[in-house]
């Protein structure tokens, strides 16, 4: 299974293959997403399960079933956009609130097997320092996402966007 | 001088990053105009926008989340800059201070480049900052003898930049964890918070450990 996670308007679907379109899970933005208030109800309350019933509450469950994670985003400071970002927020349920060490640094443990791909596409007018920093956070959420490698690239336009899946 | 400080928590109650905000409120002088602002999950006014467009200093600080700045005060980042480009010839200073749940206060360091990146945008200049490990801790024991001794130098620390800020001084930024070992730290974390936490809902090591598949 794929999980797609974009903040276009008017999305085109030929950017997923016809025989992976089935298989593939779109989250976009219908204006109704909450932040995540760090309640941590998925931790020690109802274990990896968010509390907050928007319709964006099985964010954790479906990064413990994707293959692949593929986000197109507006690039803004060298991070994700607003609704994007709060996306990756609410992923916390697929984390255990145990910790490991990983490169000499503290992270938390999963509570799924699952390592997938992450693929990110940024769009926008980007600086090049906002594009070093943006490779540094991908990087890191791979680290603390568990993912088995993490790859980003980099669109003036959403448009000149590609094939994603 | 016109100090503005900005909590971005996005919890609805107390949070780690309001309690170390009254810590530097404390130490900045009493003769600057200093106004405090709670964002939580809303987006500020246009009036208020202005308010801290206004600023000669603004001091934002927030948890990190996903490596990152919180969704809502990246919203809110976007519409500041936006306020703050019209302002020609006026140089506003911004301080950060970043708290992370984990032990090193380092791993805020990508969080500290988006707000670099994001004062290059606004035309503000970067001053430094603080970028605070364990911060779920601090909460956790800021009523208790452990707050000074795991926490001492975050203390120190904020009185040191409050001199600095108020004389618009910009500095390195500096990354703190907290006055322990990462094995004492990590051993406090699971027995005196998030194991005492799950027991009051009833739950065991085992229910923490639950992997829902719908």
């Amino acid at each position: 299974m794929n999980v797609l996670i974009h903040d276009l308007e008017n999305f085109d679907e030929s950017l997923i293959s016809t025989d992976k379109q089935k298989d593939t899970v779109i989250i976009s933005d219908n204006g109704k997403i909450h932040p995540c208030i760090c309640c941590f109800s998925c931790w020690i309350k109802t274990p990896g399960k968010c509390a907050i019933k928007d319709g964006y509450d099985n964010i954790g469950l479906l990064h413990s079933k994707c293959e692949r994670l593929v986000i197109i985003s507006r690039c803004f400071y060298g991070s994700y956009s607003p609704f994007v970002h709060n996306v990756m927020d609410r992923s916390i349920p697929y984390l255990l609130p145990y910790f490991e060490t990983k490169n000499g640094e503290t992270h938390h443990q999963c509570r799924y097997d699952n390592k997938p791909v992450i693929k990110v596409y940024f769009y926008g007018e980007i600086f090049d320092m906002e594009k070093e920093t943006a490779k540094k956070m991908v990087l890191a959420n791979g680290i603390n996402h568990h993912a088995q490698k993490t790859e980003v690239y980099f669109y003036d336009n959403s448009n000149d966007i590609q094939e994603i899946l | 001088m016109k100090i503005r400080i900005i909590n971005g928590s996005q919890k609805t109650g107390a949070s780690n990053t309001g309690i170390i905000l009254n810590e530097l409120n404390y130490f900045l002088k009493k003769d600057s105009e200093i106004i405090n602002y709670t964002l939580g999950i809303k987006q500020f006014s246009p009036e208020i926008y202005n308010e801290i467009a206004s600023g000669d200093i603004i001091i934002f600080a927030f948890p990190l989340y996903t490596d990152s700045i919180p969704s809502n005060v990246l919203q809110m980042l976007i519409d500041l800059e936006n306020c703050l480009k019209k302002q020609a010839f006026k140089e506003t200073v911004i301080y950060t201070i970043i708290n992370n749940g984990f032990y090193e206060g380092q791993q805020t360091h990508i969080a500290f480049e988006i707000m670099e990146n994001w004062c290059l945008r606004s035309g503000t200049l970067f001053g430094g900052g603080i970028g605070q490990g364990a911060g779920e801790m601090i909460g956790a024991t800021k009523n208790t003898p452990l707050w000074k001794i795991l926490f001492g130098n975050l203390i120190r620390e904020l009185k040191i930049i409050a001199k600095k800020i108020e004389r618009k001084e910009t500095f390195e930024i500096k990354y703190l964890s907290p006055n322990c070992p990462r094995f004492l730290w990590e051993f406090m974390a699971l027995h005196t918070f998030w194991h005492p936490l799950a027991r009051k809902n009833k739950l065991t090591k085992k229910d923490i450990l639950k992997t829902p598949i719908n």
